[in-house]
Protein backbone atom coordinates (compact mmCIF):
# COMPACT_ATOMS: atom_id res chain seq x y z
CA UNK A 1 0.00 0.00 0.00
CA UNK A 2 1.40 3.72 -0.94
CA UNK A 3 2.05 5.35 2.04
CA UNK A 4 -0.06 8.71 2.33
CA UNK A 5 2.39 12.14 1.90
CA UNK A 6 0.61 15.06 3.82
CA UNK A 7 3.50 17.43 3.88
CA UNK A 8 5.19 18.57 0.49
CA UNK A 9 8.29 19.66 -0.85
CA UNK A 10 6.80 23.00 -1.88
CA UNK A 11 5.51 24.18 -5.14
CA UNK A 12 6.47 23.43 -8.39
CA UNK A 13 9.21 26.30 -9.32
CA UNK A 14 10.93 26.63 -12.78
CA UNK A 15 14.13 26.90 -11.66
CA UNK A 16 16.43 23.88 -10.44
CA UNK A 17 16.45 23.32 -6.33
CA UNK A 18 16.88 20.23 -4.44
CA UNK A 19 13.65 18.15 -3.76
CA UNK A 20 12.66 17.32 -0.11
CA UNK A 21 12.08 13.83 -0.50
CA UNK A 22 9.73 12.36 2.45
CA UNK A 23 11.16 9.14 4.42
CA UNK A 24 10.52 6.13 2.49
CA UNK A 25 10.77 7.30 -1.19
CA UNK A 26 14.61 7.98 -0.44
CA UNK A 27 17.39 5.56 -1.92
CA UNK A 28 19.55 4.80 0.45
CA UNK A 29 22.34 6.89 -1.07
CA UNK A 30 24.83 4.03 -1.96
CA UNK A 31 22.97 2.82 -5.34
CA UNK A 32 24.72 3.19 -8.76
CA UNK A 33 23.02 6.64 -9.50
CA UNK A 34 25.23 7.96 -6.03
CA UNK A 35 27.91 6.28 -7.28
CA UNK A 36 28.06 8.22 -11.01
CA UNK A 37 26.93 11.03 -9.42
CA UNK A 38 29.97 11.16 -6.81
CA UNK A 39 31.86 10.37 -10.04
CA UNK A 40 30.80 12.98 -11.91
CA UNK A 41 31.76 16.13 -9.42
CA UNK A 42 34.98 14.55 -8.89
CA UNK A 43 35.52 15.64 -12.17
CA UNK A 44 34.95 11.86 -14.00
CA UNK A 45 32.65 13.41 -17.06
CA UNK A 46 32.73 9.88 -18.31
CA UNK A 47 30.60 8.99 -15.04
CA UNK A 48 27.60 11.59 -16.00
CA UNK A 49 28.12 10.16 -19.97
CA UNK A 50 26.88 6.99 -18.32
CA UNK A 51 24.29 8.97 -16.62
CA UNK A 52 22.66 10.59 -19.49
CA UNK A 53 23.19 6.87 -21.72
CA UNK A 54 20.81 5.44 -18.57
CA UNK A 55 18.11 8.52 -18.78
CA UNK A 56 17.54 9.98 -21.84
CA UNK A 57 15.29 7.40 -23.25
CA UNK A 58 12.94 8.16 -20.27
CA UNK A 59 13.60 12.01 -20.65
CA UNK A 60 13.15 12.44 -23.96
CA UNK A 61 9.74 10.06 -24.47
CA UNK A 62 8.33 12.05 -20.82
CA UNK A 63 9.47 15.45 -22.87
CA UNK A 64 7.50 14.16 -26.15
CA UNK A 65 5.02 13.08 -24.42
CA UNK A 66 4.43 16.08 -22.48
CA UNK A 67 5.04 18.21 -25.50
CA UNK A 68 4.02 16.01 -28.55
CA UNK A 69 7.02 17.73 -30.77
CA UNK A 70 10.10 15.51 -30.92
CA UNK A 71 11.84 19.18 -31.17
CA UNK A 72 10.76 20.54 -28.16
CA UNK A 73 11.58 17.22 -26.34
CA UNK A 74 15.07 16.79 -27.96
CA UNK A 75 15.47 20.74 -26.43
CA UNK A 76 13.97 19.60 -23.34
CA UNK A 77 15.84 16.16 -22.72
CA UNK A 78 19.24 18.38 -23.26
CA UNK A 79 18.40 21.24 -21.10
CA UNK A 80 17.37 18.97 -18.43
CA UNK A 81 20.67 16.71 -18.31
CA UNK A 82 22.46 20.56 -18.33
CA UNK A 83 20.85 21.53 -15.71
CA UNK A 84 21.12 18.56 -13.62
CA UNK A 85 25.12 18.85 -14.20
CA UNK A 86 25.57 22.74 -13.53
CA UNK A 87 23.98 21.70 -10.13
CA UNK A 88 24.85 18.52 -9.05
CA UNK A 89 27.21 19.84 -6.74
CA UNK A 90 23.35 20.79 -5.16
CA UNK A 91 21.86 17.29 -5.21
CA UNK A 92 21.72 15.59 -1.62
CA UNK A 93 23.34 12.27 -2.94
CA UNK A 94 20.99 11.00 -0.07
CA UNK A 95 18.31 10.83 -2.48
CA UNK A 96 16.43 9.66 -5.69
CA UNK A 97 19.09 10.70 -8.62
CA UNK A 98 16.08 9.86 -11.26
CA UNK A 99 13.36 11.69 -9.11
CA UNK A 100 15.47 14.81 -9.18
CA UNK A 101 16.47 14.48 -12.88
CA UNK A 102 12.50 13.92 -13.51
CA UNK A 103 11.56 16.86 -11.54
CA UNK A 104 13.88 19.14 -13.70
CA UNK A 105 12.36 17.57 -16.88
CA UNK A 106 9.13 18.36 -15.54
CA UNK A 107 10.05 21.84 -15.09
CA UNK A 108 11.54 22.10 -18.55
CA UNK A 109 8.27 20.79 -19.90
CA UNK A 110 6.10 22.83 -18.31
CA UNK A 111 7.96 25.95 -19.38
CA UNK A 112 7.87 24.65 -22.53
CA UNK A 113 3.93 23.97 -22.95
CA UNK A 114 3.11 27.06 -21.68
CA UNK A 115 5.25 29.55 -23.83
CA UNK A 116 4.91 27.44 -26.63
CA UNK A 117 2.24 25.48 -26.89
CA UNK A 118 3.62 23.69 -30.48
CA UNK A 119 2.74 20.79 -30.27
CA UNK A 120 1.63 17.69 -33.62
CA UNK A 121 4.47 15.16 -34.27
CA UNK A 122 2.64 12.54 -33.30
CA UNK A 123 3.62 10.03 -35.35
CA UNK A 124 7.23 9.77 -33.85
CA UNK A 125 6.61 6.08 -32.05
CA UNK A 126 8.82 3.34 -32.84
CA UNK A 127 7.16 0.94 -35.75
CA UNK A 128 4.71 -1.43 -34.79
CA UNK A 129 5.53 -5.10 -34.05
CA UNK A 130 2.45 -6.75 -35.77
CA UNK A 131 2.94 -8.84 -38.91
CA UNK A 132 -0.53 -8.14 -40.08
CA UNK A 133 -0.64 -4.55 -41.92
CA UNK A 134 -3.92 -4.31 -41.09
CA UNK A 135 -3.92 -4.77 -37.58
CA UNK A 136 -0.54 -2.63 -37.18
CA UNK A 137 -2.15 0.50 -39.12
CA UNK A 138 -5.78 0.20 -36.85
CA UNK A 139 -3.02 -0.72 -33.63
CA UNK A 140 -1.38 2.85 -34.68
CA UNK A 141 -4.92 4.69 -35.21
CA UNK A 142 -5.87 3.94 -31.54
CA UNK A 143 -2.14 4.92 -30.06
CA UNK A 144 -2.19 8.11 -32.02
CA UNK A 145 -5.78 8.84 -30.54
CA UNK A 146 -4.20 8.03 -27.26
CA UNK A 147 -1.31 10.44 -27.97
CA UNK A 148 -3.86 13.45 -29.00
CA UNK A 149 -6.18 12.26 -25.97
CA UNK A 150 -2.85 12.94 -23.37
CA UNK A 151 -2.02 15.89 -24.86
CA UNK A 152 -5.78 17.78 -24.61
CA UNK A 153 -5.48 17.16 -20.87
CA UNK A 154 -3.76 20.54 -18.83
CA UNK A 155 0.21 20.25 -18.40
CA UNK A 156 -0.72 19.82 -14.43
CA UNK A 157 -2.64 16.86 -15.19
CA UNK A 158 -0.57 15.13 -18.22
CA UNK A 159 2.61 15.23 -15.70
CA UNK A 160 0.88 13.12 -13.34
CA UNK A 161 -0.29 10.23 -16.03
CA UNK A 162 2.66 10.18 -17.41
CA UNK A 163 4.86 9.90 -14.06
CA UNK A 164 2.36 7.26 -13.25
CA UNK A 165 2.00 5.37 -16.32
CA UNK A 166 5.26 5.96 -18.33
CA UNK A 167 7.27 6.26 -15.31
CA UNK A 168 5.89 3.89 -13.35
CA UNK A 169 6.14 6.19 -9.93
CA UNK A 170 4.53 5.80 -6.75
CA UNK A 171 1.89 8.65 -5.72
CA UNK A 172 5.02 9.45 -3.09
CA UNK A 173 7.01 9.69 -6.21
CA UNK A 174 4.84 12.04 -8.01
CA UNK A 175 4.08 14.01 -5.38
CA UNK A 176 8.44 14.58 -5.02
CA UNK A 177 8.79 15.20 -8.89
CA UNK A 178 6.11 17.55 -9.07
CA UNK A 179 6.23 19.36 -5.46
CA UNK A 180 2.80 18.31 -4.32
CA UNK A 181 0.88 16.89 -2.08
CA UNK A 182 -0.35 12.51 -2.26
CA UNK A 183 -3.79 14.28 -1.97
CA UNK A 184 -3.19 16.29 -5.29
CA UNK A 185 -1.42 14.04 -7.02
CA UNK A 186 -4.23 11.52 -6.48
CA UNK A 187 -7.34 14.00 -7.65
CA UNK A 188 -5.65 15.31 -10.33
CA UNK A 189 -4.64 11.82 -11.47
CA UNK A 190 -8.75 10.97 -10.88
CA UNK A 191 -9.19 14.54 -13.09
CA UNK A 192 -7.25 13.41 -15.90
CA UNK A 193 -8.42 9.58 -16.63
CA UNK A 194 -12.06 10.99 -16.16
CA UNK A 195 -11.17 13.52 -19.51
CA UNK A 196 -9.36 10.63 -20.95
CA UNK A 197 -12.50 7.74 -20.54
CA UNK A 198 -14.25 10.51 -22.27
CA UNK A 199 -12.27 11.24 -24.93
CA UNK A 200 -11.31 7.53 -25.62
CA UNK A 201 -15.15 6.70 -25.49
CA UNK B 1 -23.73 5.61 -5.16
CA UNK B 2 -20.14 6.44 -5.90
CA UNK B 3 -18.11 7.74 -2.65
CA UNK B 4 -14.82 9.37 -2.16
CA UNK B 5 -13.65 6.37 -0.53
CA UNK B 6 -14.99 4.25 -3.80
CA UNK B 7 -12.86 6.69 -5.67
CA UNK B 8 -9.76 6.19 -4.10
CA UNK B 9 -10.55 2.63 -3.80
CA UNK B 10 -10.68 1.80 -7.10
CA UNK B 11 -8.15 4.39 -8.50
CA UNK B 12 -5.70 2.45 -6.09
CA UNK B 13 -6.84 -0.56 -6.89
CA UNK B 14 -5.98 0.15 -10.63
CA UNK B 15 -2.66 1.50 -9.83
CA UNK B 16 -1.67 -1.73 -7.64
CA UNK B 17 -1.64 0.32 -4.10
CA UNK B 18 -3.97 -1.61 -2.52
CA UNK B 19 -2.94 -3.35 0.71
CA UNK B 20 -4.28 -7.22 0.89
CA UNK B 21 -7.36 -6.38 3.13
CA UNK B 22 -8.69 -3.49 1.24
CA UNK B 23 -8.25 -6.03 -2.26
CA UNK B 24 -10.82 -7.95 -0.67
CA UNK B 25 -13.24 -4.83 0.15
CA UNK B 26 -12.60 -3.54 -3.70
CA UNK B 27 -13.27 -7.09 -4.82
CA UNK B 28 -16.57 -7.18 -2.46
CA UNK B 29 -17.81 -3.56 -3.78
CA UNK B 30 -17.07 -4.52 -7.71
CA UNK B 31 -19.19 -7.99 -7.17
CA UNK B 32 -22.05 -6.28 -5.69
CA UNK B 33 -22.15 -2.74 -7.22
CA UNK B 34 -22.76 -2.35 -10.73
CA UNK B 35 -21.85 1.27 -10.25
CA UNK B 36 -18.57 0.89 -8.67
CA UNK B 37 -17.70 -1.66 -11.67
CA UNK B 38 -18.55 0.52 -14.27
CA UNK B 39 -16.39 2.99 -12.76
CA UNK B 40 -13.92 0.41 -12.47
CA UNK B 41 -13.89 -0.79 -15.97
CA UNK B 42 -14.27 2.54 -17.43
CA UNK B 43 -11.08 3.64 -15.41
CA UNK B 44 -9.27 0.34 -16.13
CA UNK B 45 -9.83 1.16 -19.90
CA UNK B 46 -7.91 4.07 -19.81
CA UNK B 47 -4.77 2.58 -18.19
CA UNK B 48 -4.71 -0.41 -21.08
CA UNK B 49 -5.25 2.89 -23.59
CA UNK B 50 -2.20 4.21 -22.31
CA UNK B 51 -0.34 0.89 -22.00
CA UNK B 52 -0.48 0.81 -25.79
CA UNK B 53 1.42 3.95 -26.06
CA UNK B 54 5.28 2.68 -27.14
CA UNK B 55 8.67 4.24 -26.54
CA UNK B 56 9.32 6.90 -29.11
CA UNK B 57 12.54 6.50 -31.22
CA UNK B 58 15.40 8.50 -29.86
CA UNK B 59 17.24 11.17 -31.83
CA UNK B 60 20.35 9.15 -33.13
CA UNK B 61 22.73 12.08 -32.17
CA UNK B 62 21.11 12.66 -28.58
CA UNK B 63 23.20 11.32 -26.91
CA UNK B 64 26.39 13.34 -28.35
CA UNK B 65 24.40 16.73 -28.39
CA UNK B 66 23.47 16.77 -24.79
CA UNK B 67 27.06 15.53 -23.76
CA UNK B 68 28.88 18.71 -26.25
CA UNK B 69 26.37 20.92 -24.12
CA UNK B 70 27.84 19.96 -20.94
CA UNK B 71 31.27 20.38 -22.69
CA UNK B 72 29.98 23.60 -23.69
CA UNK B 73 29.11 24.77 -20.41
CA UNK B 74 31.82 23.20 -18.19
CA UNK B 75 34.61 24.87 -20.98
CA UNK B 76 32.76 28.38 -20.44
CA UNK B 77 33.06 27.86 -16.58
CA UNK B 78 36.26 27.00 -16.07
CA UNK B 79 37.32 29.80 -18.32
CA UNK B 80 35.43 32.70 -17.41
CA UNK B 81 38.26 34.84 -18.89
CA UNK B 82 37.19 33.06 -22.37
CA UNK B 83 40.26 32.76 -23.90
CA UNK B 84 40.10 29.07 -24.43
CA UNK B 85 36.57 29.44 -25.68
CA UNK B 86 36.93 32.09 -27.62
CA UNK B 87 39.80 29.84 -29.20
CA UNK B 88 37.22 26.89 -29.46
CA UNK B 89 34.60 29.01 -31.06
CA UNK B 90 37.40 30.22 -33.82
CA UNK B 91 38.55 26.98 -34.23
CA UNK B 92 34.98 26.26 -34.67
CA UNK B 93 34.47 28.80 -37.43
CA UNK B 94 37.35 27.08 -39.28
CA UNK B 95 34.92 24.13 -39.44
CA UNK B 96 38.06 22.05 -37.53
CA UNK B 97 36.27 21.58 -33.95
CA UNK B 98 34.35 18.23 -34.81
CA UNK B 99 37.58 16.57 -36.29
CA UNK B 100 39.43 18.10 -33.55
CA UNK B 101 37.10 16.40 -30.84
CA UNK B 102 37.15 13.46 -32.76
CA UNK B 103 40.54 13.63 -33.25
CA UNK B 104 40.19 13.43 -29.21
CA UNK B 105 38.46 10.43 -29.61
CA UNK B 106 40.79 8.46 -31.20
CA UNK B 107 43.97 9.83 -29.41
CA UNK B 108 43.24 11.21 -25.97
CA UNK B 109 42.60 7.21 -25.81
CA UNK B 110 43.83 7.81 -22.03
CA UNK B 111 47.80 7.41 -22.54
CA UNK B 112 48.41 11.45 -20.90
CA UNK B 113 52.18 11.24 -19.84
CA UNK B 114 54.19 14.16 -18.97
CA UNK B 115 57.56 13.34 -19.35
CA UNK B 116 58.45 15.73 -16.19
CA UNK B 117 61.91 15.50 -14.78
CA UNK B 118 63.91 18.12 -13.95
CA UNK B 119 67.93 18.37 -13.73
CA UNK B 120 67.34 17.93 -10.12
CA UNK B 121 65.53 14.73 -10.58
CA UNK B 122 62.42 16.37 -8.55
CA UNK B 123 59.07 15.26 -9.85
CA UNK B 124 55.79 17.25 -10.50
CA UNK B 125 53.76 18.14 -7.31
CA UNK B 126 51.29 15.37 -7.75
CA UNK B 127 49.22 16.80 -3.98
CA UNK B 128 48.18 20.36 -6.07
CA UNK B 129 44.17 19.77 -5.62
CA UNK B 130 42.91 22.18 -7.94
CA UNK B 131 42.68 21.12 -11.14
CA UNK B 132 46.26 21.76 -12.36
CA UNK B 133 49.45 19.98 -12.09
CA UNK B 134 52.81 22.65 -11.19
CA UNK B 135 56.16 21.73 -11.66
CA UNK B 136 59.19 23.36 -12.03
CA UNK B 137 61.38 22.67 -14.70
CA UNK B 138 60.00 19.71 -16.55
CA UNK B 139 62.32 18.36 -19.01
CA UNK B 140 62.16 15.36 -20.76
CA UNK B 141 65.15 13.60 -21.38
CA UNK B 142 63.27 10.74 -23.48
CA UNK B 143 62.14 13.59 -25.65
CA UNK B 144 64.66 14.37 -28.93
CA UNK B 145 65.89 18.31 -28.71
CA UNK B 146 65.94 17.98 -33.09
CA UNK B 147 62.88 20.40 -34.02
CA UNK B 148 60.83 19.03 -36.47
CA UNK B 149 60.18 20.12 -39.77
CA UNK B 150 56.09 20.53 -38.84
CA UNK B 151 56.45 22.09 -35.70
CA UNK B 152 54.76 25.54 -35.02
CA UNK B 153 56.82 28.85 -33.77
CA UNK B 154 55.59 30.19 -30.63
CA UNK B 155 57.19 33.54 -29.23
CA UNK B 156 56.08 35.75 -26.57
CA UNK B 157 58.67 38.26 -25.66
CA UNK B 158 62.60 36.89 -25.07
CA UNK B 159 60.63 33.23 -24.75
CA UNK B 160 60.74 31.58 -27.82
CA UNK B 161 59.89 27.68 -28.64
CA UNK B 162 57.79 24.84 -30.51
CA UNK B 163 55.06 23.18 -30.93
CA UNK B 164 55.07 20.02 -32.56
CA UNK B 165 53.16 17.25 -33.27
CA UNK B 166 54.65 13.33 -33.81
CA UNK B 167 54.42 9.61 -34.30
CA UNK B 168 55.61 7.54 -31.62
CA UNK B 169 54.75 3.35 -31.38
CA UNK B 170 51.22 3.12 -30.47
CA UNK B 171 50.69 6.68 -30.49
CA UNK B 172 51.05 10.53 -31.48
CA UNK B 173 52.67 11.96 -29.30
CA UNK B 174 52.22 16.56 -28.42
CA UNK B 175 55.55 17.91 -28.37
CA UNK B 176 56.40 21.60 -26.66
CA UNK B 177 59.78 23.18 -26.34
CA UNK B 178 60.54 26.54 -24.59
CA UNK B 179 63.56 28.26 -24.04
CA UNK B 180 63.40 31.74 -21.98
CA UNK B 181 65.94 33.12 -19.45
CA UNK B 182 63.55 33.55 -17.34
CA UNK B 183 60.47 32.60 -15.65
CA UNK B 184 56.99 31.43 -17.97
CA UNK B 185 53.69 29.71 -17.17
CA UNK B 186 52.46 27.86 -19.63
CA UNK B 187 48.71 26.13 -20.05
CA UNK B 188 48.14 24.03 -22.40
CA UNK B 189 44.77 22.80 -23.20
CA UNK B 190 43.15 20.06 -25.37
CA UNK B 191 39.69 17.85 -25.28
CA UNK B 192 39.50 14.69 -23.62
CA UNK B 193 35.69 14.09 -23.39
CA UNK B 194 34.90 12.49 -26.43
CA UNK B 195 37.43 9.73 -25.53
CA UNK B 196 36.43 9.35 -22.66
CA UNK B 197 32.80 9.33 -23.75
CA UNK B 198 34.05 6.46 -25.93
CA UNK B 199 35.01 4.40 -23.24
CA UNK B 200 38.48 4.48 -24.11
CA UNK B 201 41.09 3.92 -21.36
CA UNK B 202 41.86 6.44 -18.47
CA UNK B 203 45.11 7.84 -18.81
CA UNK B 204 48.11 6.35 -17.31
CA UNK B 205 50.47 9.08 -16.21
CA UNK B 206 54.07 8.82 -15.72
CA UNK B 207 56.51 9.38 -13.41
CA UNK B 208 54.36 7.26 -11.06
CA UNK B 209 52.16 8.83 -8.67
CA UNK B 210 51.81 12.12 -11.38
CA UNK B 211 48.16 13.64 -11.43
CA UNK B 212 47.03 15.55 -14.02
CA UNK B 213 43.52 16.49 -14.67
CA UNK B 214 42.88 15.49 -18.40
CA UNK B 215 42.70 18.25 -20.74
CA UNK B 216 44.49 20.65 -18.52
CA UNK B 217 48.10 21.05 -17.32
CA UNK B 218 49.63 24.36 -15.82
CA UNK B 219 53.31 24.34 -15.88
CA UNK B 220 55.75 26.82 -14.58
CA UNK B 221 58.83 26.93 -16.82
CA UNK B 222 62.44 28.11 -16.59
CA UNK B 223 65.15 28.00 -18.74
CA UNK B 224 65.06 25.53 -21.45
CA UNK B 225 62.92 22.86 -20.88
CA UNK B 226 60.54 20.40 -23.60
CA UNK B 227 57.42 18.51 -22.68
CA UNK B 228 55.39 16.05 -24.22
CA UNK B 229 51.83 14.67 -23.72
CA UNK B 230 52.14 11.13 -25.42
CA UNK B 231 48.29 9.71 -26.53
CA UNK B 232 47.69 6.37 -27.33
CA UNK B 233 46.07 5.47 -30.77
CA UNK B 234 46.59 7.03 -34.37
CA UNK B 235 44.64 9.67 -35.98
CA UNK B 236 44.13 11.41 -39.10
CA UNK B 237 42.13 14.18 -37.67
CA UNK B 238 43.53 17.82 -36.88
CA UNK B 239 43.89 18.50 -33.35
CA UNK B 240 43.72 22.01 -31.29
CA UNK B 241 45.79 22.17 -28.88
CA UNK B 242 45.25 25.73 -26.66
CA UNK B 243 48.33 27.44 -25.60
CA UNK B 244 48.73 30.08 -23.28
CA UNK B 245 52.14 31.50 -22.42
CA UNK B 246 52.32 34.20 -19.64
CA UNK B 247 56.34 35.02 -19.85
CA UNK B 248 57.88 38.90 -18.44
CA UNK B 249 54.48 40.47 -18.08
CA UNK B 250 52.67 39.04 -21.68
CA UNK B 251 50.53 37.02 -22.32
CA UNK B 252 50.74 34.58 -26.07
CA UNK B 253 47.31 32.53 -26.56
CA UNK B 254 47.16 30.83 -29.34
CA UNK B 255 45.56 27.47 -31.05
CA UNK B 256 47.60 25.57 -33.17
CA UNK B 257 46.43 22.73 -35.16
CA UNK B 258 48.41 20.09 -35.22
CA UNK B 259 47.49 18.04 -38.28
CA UNK B 260 48.61 14.18 -38.17
CA UNK B 261 48.42 14.29 -41.79
CA UNK B 262 51.56 16.49 -42.38
CA UNK B 263 53.25 14.10 -40.85
CA UNK B 264 52.66 10.91 -42.45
Amino acid sequence: MVRRQDNPSGTLDSGVSRPTFPEGVCSSGTDDDTVLVRSTISGDQRAFGVLVGRYERALFNLAFRMTGNREDAKDITQAAFVKAFENLASFDTGQRFFSWLYRIAINESLNRVRVSGRQEDLSAELPSNEDDPETAFRRNRTREAVQRAVLKLSPDQRAVILLRHFNDMSYEEIGVVLGIPVKTVKSRLYSARQILAGLLA
Amino acid sequence: MITQEHIDLIQRGIDGALAPSEEALLKNLLESDPEVRREYERLTAVSESLSLLQDVELPAELHQSVMAAIRHRRLSARTREGWFAKWLARFAAMGQLQHGLTFAAGVAAGLLIFLAVDPTGSPLDSSIPSDQVSGTILRSTDVPAARPATAKDVQVGSLTGWVALESVPGGERVRMRLDTPGEAEVTLRYSPDEAILAGLRTPTLSPSGLSVVPGTAIIHHQGAGEYAIDFAGMTDRAFPIAVRIVAGGLTHEEIIRLNPSEIR
